[in-house]
């Protein structure tokens, strides 16, 4: 009877072991559901999607962004050299030759006519050195023609290459009688569909009239 | 069954980085217009204080607002010009330009020189 009893509690045991051990067994080997799996492909299409996303508008913006530095600064560099020639320069010419081209001073070119100076600043008496700001298409050009002695480096630098419009205006018909020239530039750019644009307009004062 | 650890960290990971990222492009689109505007301020102050240089001591005006079209370049642009004596023979003028910024605030830039009645500096 003991041994009876004993077997059948064993078995019992075993029977209930046996069947909770095939149930956890299940558990621990049981697939996703088909909507666990759709679920978590939508999820992480989603959030690839969103990070891409924003990847892209963050790149975008930087584009822009770095675009419209450019065109600001390429603009200012415009200012700059035609201010630090009309500042320098003597008198405005009507015309002068660069390299073997003949440029003629108008809207979109200015030809000023500077004191020529040495290596220590000390000005050259009677030698002119002469500074051209030439647009042409987009781009504009600083020409510079200096004479041998002159601290100044004959040569061509592209200012920009992103030139919307450039315009000059001198304060007499008569160029040589010309004490300002008013320069009006815009710059402009296209990122991707998008414009930016910089607009300068300021007066350069001859200074060694 | 609530969410486990490992998911609340890998969500507010994910949050946090689109936050910097979001805060990272507003604040460079804000930081390029301040400075944008700072460098069309500073031009207008030097293209001002060029002009009453070139115009010479006998014409300088009286201090007061000047209006320029670049100022409709900033946000509530203002520009004026401060002009004192700075000895019997020199005047010390200051030309400043104060526009909104992104922040709401109000910028101010302005440059200083001097002009004697004859001779340069």
């Amino acid at each position: 009877m003991y041994q009876g009893f004993t077997t059948t509690s064993e078995a019992q045991h075993e029977s209930r072991l046996s069947c909770l051990s095939s149930a956890g067994g299940a558990k621990a080997r049981r697939a996703f559901t088909l909507i666990e799996v759709i679920i978590t492909i939508a999820l992480s299409v989603i959030l690839t999607l969103a990070i891409a996303q924003l990847y892209v508008v963050y790149g975008r913006v930087i584009l822009f962004q770095q675009s419209s530095i450019a065109v600001a600064l390429d603009g200012s560099s415009i200012m700059d050299a035609a201010r630090m020639a009309g500042m320098q320069a003597r008198s405005v010419v009507p015309t002068h030759t660069f390299s073997g081209i003949n440029y003629n001073s108008g809207t979109t070119t200015a030809i000023f006519e500077l004191p020529a100076i040495d290596g220590s600043g000390a000005v050259i008496p009677n030698e002119y050195d002469y500074v051209g700001i030439h647009a042409s298409s987009t781009s504009v050009y600083r020409l510079i023609d200096s004479v041998s002695g002159s601290s100044r480096i004959s040569g061509e630098k592209r200012l920009t290459n992103v030139l919307g419009a450039l315009s000059f205006t001198y304060d007499s018909q008569n160029f040589p009688s010309v004490t300002s020239v008013t320069v009006d530039a815009t710059t402009s750019a296209m990122v991707r569909g998008e414009v930016t644009q910089a607009h300068h307009h300021e007066h350069v004062y001859l200074r060694n009239l | 069954m609530g969410f486990t650890l490992v998911e609340m960290l890998v969500a507010l990971f994910i949050m946090s980085v689109t936050i910097v990222f979001v805060t990272i492009v507003i604040g460079t689109i804000k930081g390029t217009r301040d400075v944008t505007h700072e460098n069309v301020a500073f031009r207008i102050a030097d293209s001002k204080l060029d002009e009453l240089r070139a115009l010479g001591y006998a014409t300088l005006p009286a201090s007061g607002p000047f209006s320029v079209p670049e100022l409709g370049n900033l946000p509530q642009g203002v520009a004026s010009t401060s002009i004192t004596d700075w000895n019997a023979k020199t005047k010390q003028i200051v030309a400043g330009v104060s526009w909104q910024g992104v922040d709401g605030l109000m910028h101010f830039v302005s440059l200083t020189t001097l002009i004697t009645e004859s001779g340069g500096l």
